[in-house]
């Protein structure tokens, strides 16, 4: 399916084609208003690209019209076409001299101001010659503006005789098989000459059609003026061909076509349809309908005159003059002494006669419906308008601007956390240096530490570097921290030095007291003696003797409990090595002598011994090479 | 600036913006960690500085006054050599004194040195206390073991009874009934640079 719009003031036309480039079908035709862009008092609107956006994007929405292939035809206003003949056909270099081609034949309208298309009219070994077809750049940029905002996306832009051409030669008429044809083309108020010959375009040319002053009610003095501008124009022609004129100066009768019919009144701007066309052909008069059939023999002429085709055109077929065209078709072929005359449609090849829908009667449909067939695969002349800063813009394109709206907020932060980083780091450097360098910064305070230092005694050497401040001048942390470090060993040596890696023995003394304390928790008796406490790096042994006549009254009395005296020492041993776990290596062992009992006045007492183990002190390591290559 | 040109300058812009940006982040991160580094290293400076000026320095100045003042002595190696006539001088004070027979209560034994797996000096002294009652002793032990705190150790302590005879005894109800006789070894240690007794 492809849709192409002509969005001409007062109205907008799209058409939609679906079926193939061979078998093309009109699907339908929407004609919408386009009224001028004035305010309601008559003033022109300020900004008319909105006011175009939205009156297009209002028939868009309207008629659904946003799906598929979507194409945009120049309208006859908006273009130029120009004959140009080049010293060489290759592509690649006709692209690199066109544009200066043509700012040479357009002189008028700044090139920049233009975007060009051409097709191959003749293409020989000393050279071609085209069509070139120059279309108006702003005019296309606005279009395709206000149909992208209405949703469109605009596949390519064509001209009006591009879509002629398209449309026209798929008619049986034009088969390469039949010989070379004039063919005359009425579409509206503009009309195309050219020469067809197997199957191709060996020439045309665009005019304005020149029946609208007769058909306006134009006097016989207008008429014969008429005829004088005609014949002049003939002459004008001959010239042409007698070498006066170079024929290689291309022409365009919108440019300045004679006064009488090529410029159109304002009333008439708008391009009529061929029913109109027919309708006011069967109302002009004799002398009008002559005058118009002289006017439309003498572009003829001319464009055979300029053809360089060596084929002379047997036939004469002409379009778009509806149901008028039979007999104009005669007419003009007598005028122009052609025998074999045919009248055609372009509509009926893709609108073909009973099968077809109807259409409105404008003027642009035939080459509105040519544009269109572009989208469906045919495509005769492969002019699109769409490059350079026309071109349809690319995902990045779209998205270029928010794309450097990030990109600068990107920068802008990251950019700021960088300066504001640097700056923090800058500020830290400056405080750490500001720590060495204050007056009463580290070297001054491990000054005063050693004030009172004896001078008689330097100690050690190791000693004296740790008593000396060492300035390290790169390095503001390393000097304090080797300060901090030589100040807190010193500190630990005068403290005893705990850094040394000495086996320092279980204390004793205390050791001693706990014994003591056990033996006055066990409640000794009245009998009870110590004879041996022992305590030395690998245990503890203590001997005594335990009652073994003290009663339960005894025990009662000194509140001692129901336990034997040997086995309250034991309990109370048992005790003192489990509350001191960093001390003992397990619980005590004890065991009685083997002496006989012994005691006076019927008391008896016996010997035990108790030993409790000491835990090991762990020797030293001996201080080891750390391994090669670690680190 | 013809067509397409302001396009390829956005075009332009916005890789030199992302570059810029990328560069910017980069040195972001180098430069933040270095600031993260910095501040984690002024902080400890700082905590640094504090403690030489706050603690330390104040710490030492005030020892070394001290020992100049004479309220300190300081431990080095000459009082670590004194401990034998230290001991015997609490001893006298006790009154165990040295004798012969049944009057000899006290035995200093000699200072030794041995070097302990190549890494520093072990220094002994054995004090034998004999014939004396479990208050001299304890108050022996209590007051050498003070005179000594700061750089030596109680390893090993050997009491016996002198006379292995049934006897009652109060050691804890009764200390005034403290007649028992005792025979005494304690033995002190202490350390020192391997080298110590070169450098003497």
């Amino acid at each position: 399916m492809a849709v192409a719009f002509c969005i001409e003031y007062p109205r907008i036309t799209a058409v939609e084609l679906t079926g193939s480039g061979k078998k093309p079908r009109l699907k339908r035709v929407v004609v919408g208003d386009l009224p001028e862009p004035r305010n309601e008092d008559g003033t022109p609107v300020a900004d008319k690209q909105a006011y175009l956006n939205a009156q297009v994007a209002a028939f868009v929405k309207e008629n659904k019209l946003s799906g598929g292939k979507t194409y945009l035809l120049a309208g006859p206003d908006a273009m130029r076409y120009r004959e140009l003949k080049l010293a060489f056909g290759d592509k690649r270099q006709i692209g690199r001299v066109l544009q200066f081609q043509v700012e040479g034949v357009i002189p008028n309208i700044p090139i920049e101001q233009l975007t060009i298309g051409y097709n191959v009219l003749l293409n020989e070994p000393d050279g071609a010659r085209l069509l070139v077809h120059a279309a108006n750049k702003d005019y296309i940029r606005q279009r395709i503006i206000a149909l992208e905002e209405a949703g469109c996306s605009v596949e390519a832009v064509d001209s009006n005789l591009s879509g002629t051409m398209n449309i026209g030669l798929t008619d049986p008429q034009f088969a390469p098989a039949m010989p070379a044809a004039l063919w005359i083309d009425f579409a509206g108020t503009a009309a195309t000459v050219g020469i067809v010959d197997h199957g191709e375009v060996q020439t045309a040319r665009v005019f304005v059609s020149p029946y609208l002053a007769g058909a306006t009610g134009s006097t016989a003095a207008a008429a014969d003026e008429a005829k004088d501008v005609a014949k002049q124009l003939q002459a004008q022609a001959e010239s042409q061909i007698s070498g006066l004129f170079d024929k290689d100066e291309e022409y365009v009768l919108m440019d300045k076509a004679p006064e009488d019919g090529a410029t159109l009144p304002k009333s008439e701007s708008v391009n009529i349809g061929e029913a109109e066309v027919a309708d006011r052909i069967r109302h002009m008069s004799r002398d009008e309908l002559l005058k118009f059939v002289n006017r439309v023999a003498i572009e003829a002429r001319r464009t055979l005159m300029i053809s360089t085709h060596d084929a002379e055109p047997q036939r004469l077929v002409v379009s778009g003059l509806g149901s008028e065209g039979q007999k104009l078709t005669q007419l003009l072929a007598n005028e122009l002494a052609i025998e074999d005359a045919t009248a055609v449609e372009l509509m009926d090849n893709v609108n073909p006669p009973g099968r077809g829908i109807e259409t409105p009667d404008v003027g642009e449909l035939t080459y509105l419906c040519g544009v269109a067939m572009k989208g469906l695969g045919r495509d005769y002349t492969g002019i699109d308008f769409r490059y350079g800063d026309l071109a349809a813009g690319t995902m990045f394109d779209y998205a270029k601007t928010p794309l450097a709206f990030t990109a600068t907020l990107v920068l802008l932060f990251a950019g700021i956390m960088f300066l504001i980083s640097y700056t923090h780091a800058q500020y830290y450097e400056r405080d750490i240096y500001a720590l060495v360098d204050h007056n009463r910064g580290p070297r001054y305070f491990f000054d005063g530490a050693f004030n009172f230092y004896p001078k008689d005694k330097p100690g050690t050497p190791i000693e004296q570097k740790e008593r000396t401040y060492q300035v390290i001048e790169d390095d503001a942390g390393a000097e304090i921290r080797l300060a901090h470090k030589k100040l807190k060993d010193h500190q630990t040596r005068l403290q005893g030095g705990v850094q040394d890696n000495y086996a320092t023995p279980h204390p004793a003394d205390q050791l001693v007291a706990e014994i003591l304390k056990a033996i006055e928790r066990a409640v000794p008796s009245y009998d009870f003696a110590l004879l041996k406490l022992h305590v030395i790096e690998s245990g503890v042994t203590v001997d005594y003797l335990a009652s073994i006549t003290e009663s339960q009254t005894e025990r009662d009395k000194l509140k001692a409990g129901r336990l034997v005296e040997s086995e309250r020492m034991f309990e109370s041993f048992r005790k003192l090595s489990a509350d001191n776990p960093k001390w003992f290596d397990g619980p005590p062992e004890q065991s009685e002598s083997g002496r006989a009992p012994t005691g006076p006045e019927g008391r008896e007492a016996e010997q035990w011994s108790l030993k409790l183990k000491l835990k090991k002190i762990e020797p030293p390591k001996p201080a080891t090479a750390p391994k090669a290559g670690a680190k | 600036m013809g067509d397409g040109e302001g396009s390829k300058a956005m075009t332009i812009y916005i890789v030199a913006c992302f570059a810029l940006a990328m560069m910017a982040l980069i040195g972001y991160k180098y430069v933040n960690d270095q600031r993260s580094d910095l501040e984690t290293e002024y902080i400890d400076l700082a905590n640094r500085v504090a403690d030489i000026s706050g603690a330390y320095a104040l710490n030492i100045n005030d020892y070394y006054r001290k020992v100049q003042a004479g309220e300190i002595k300081v431990v080095d190696k000459e009082v670590r050599d004194g401990t034998r006539t230290a001991l015997r001088e609490i001893a006298d004070k006790l009154g165990i004194k040295s004798g012969s027979g049944e009057d000899n209560h006290l035995d200093m034994g000699f200072q030794r040195e041995r070097l302990v797996n190549r890494q520093y000096t072990e220094y002994s002294l054995e004090v034998s206390l004999n014939n004396v009652t479990q208050t001299e002793w304890a108050v022996f032990l209590s007051q050498a073991q003070h005179a000594t705190r700061e750089y030596a150790h109680v390893q090993n302590v050997r009491i016996d009874r002198a006379e292995r005879r049934f006897a009652r005894m109060e050691i804890v109800k009764d200390r005034n009934a403290d007649s028992t006789l005792w025979n005494v070894k304690i033995k002190f240690i202490w350390f020192g640079p391997k080298d110590d007794a070169a450098r003497s």
